[in-house]
């Protein structure tokens, strides 16, 4: 449990990270259970990373709703750590 | 009796023009890199403070280049001849000048300020970009109606403590805090206060070089500092 508010950064690194530790495919509810965010706040950032690009939506055959990262989604974690350091080093 | 030649194309001597343009060129090549260095992390992460920090290095590189002009127009004049009046058109475009440079200057005073306040900012008025831009372009209008360059570095200096007193609050209401952050607060105050300096050494007669490139040098050191930092931290 954590002991303090996530920042917006934070939540969409934690999102985007769930994604990729689920072979870059997860149905919507799992990721909301493991996001640790409530339901609006959820769909908010949700449909925020859709929007951005971060995410894609992958229909199957049955018509379910998976969600992938996008190249920019892979990105973003790649350069999370440095985004960080650099508003900490910069006081931003 | 030959055409008399404008003020405006009568050439300073090289050493001048060499040292200017080497120093501008300088320091607006740091800014630039400052400013394009963090694109990639801001396209990601689109975070306010972020876009501010950026600004004020972008602001700062057009502030320099509008200097460049008005060193070499005012040096022009000084040492050719301070006792013709220069004709009004060319008055206008110093004038102009002064509103440029007075403009990009508060910009980069104000988004180097954004980028510490932001979150204190976001319910605010001043989380609008086209308040900053406005408060901005009133400053610098008055400076332009008042004719007055020492209003201009007298605004300037008032802003110095402004600035420092949002490192402080920056400072007290952080949660995390880098290694640097101590430092950088010192390093941003002398940034703008060596950019008051050489803003206010423009119009003085007779400044020799030996005098002006100390300041320039301790100027470029400090932006170098700044950009060596961004560069090792998103390269």
């Amino acid at each position: 449990m954590r002991d303090r508010k996530r920042e917006r950064l934070e939540i969409i690194h934690d999102i985007l990270k769930i994604i990729r530790e689920h072979n870059n495919s997860i149905l919507p509810t799992p990721l909301l259970r493991y996001s640790n965010l409530s339901s609006q706040r959820f769909n908010e950032y949700l449909s925020e990373l859709i929007e951005k690009g971060f995410i894609r939506e992958v229909f199957d055959k049955k018509g379910r709703r998976y969600l992938s990262l996008t190249d920019k989604g892979f990105k973003y974690l790649e350069k999370y750590k440095k985004i960080i350091e650099f508003i900490e080093e910069f006081g931003l | 009796m030959p055409p008399s030649i404008p003020i405006c194309f009568r050439m300073p001597p090289m050493e001048f023009f060499a040292i200017e343009l080497v120093y501008s060129a300088i320091v607006v090549f740091l800014c630039f890199l400052i400013y394009f260095k963090t694109k990639e992390i801001y396209d990601l992460s689109r975070y306010k403070g972020i876009y501010h920090f950026r600004n004020a290095f972008l602001f700062l590189s057009l502030a320099y280049l509008v200097r460049l002009f008005i060193a070499s127009f005012a040096f022009s004049i000084q040492l050719f001849d301070s006792r013709i009046e220069a004709p009004p058109n060319e008055w206008l475009m110093v004038r102009v000048l002064i509103l440029l440079i007075s403009y990009f200057s508060f910009m980069a005073i104000f988004s180097i300020a954004c980028s510490l306040l932001w979150k204190k900012l976001e319910s605010g008025i001043l989380q609008h970009d086209v308040v900053l831009h406005a408060i901005a372009l009133a400053l610098s209008s008055f400076i332009f109606l008042t004719r007055s360059y020492y209003l201009f570095i007298l605004f300037h200096i008032a802003l110095l403590p402004i600035l420092i007193l949002t490192a402080v609050i920056n400072y007290r209401s952080s949660e995390k805090r880098g290694p640097f952050i101590s430092q950088i607060y010192i390093i941003y105050f002398l940034l703008f206060a060596f950019w008051v300096v050489n803003i206010a050494f423009l119009p003085l007669r007779g400044l020799q070089i030996e005098v002006r490139i100390p300041f320039y040098a301790a100027s470029v050191l400090i932006m170098s500092l700044i950009a060596y930092r961004v560069v090792k931290i998103v390269s």
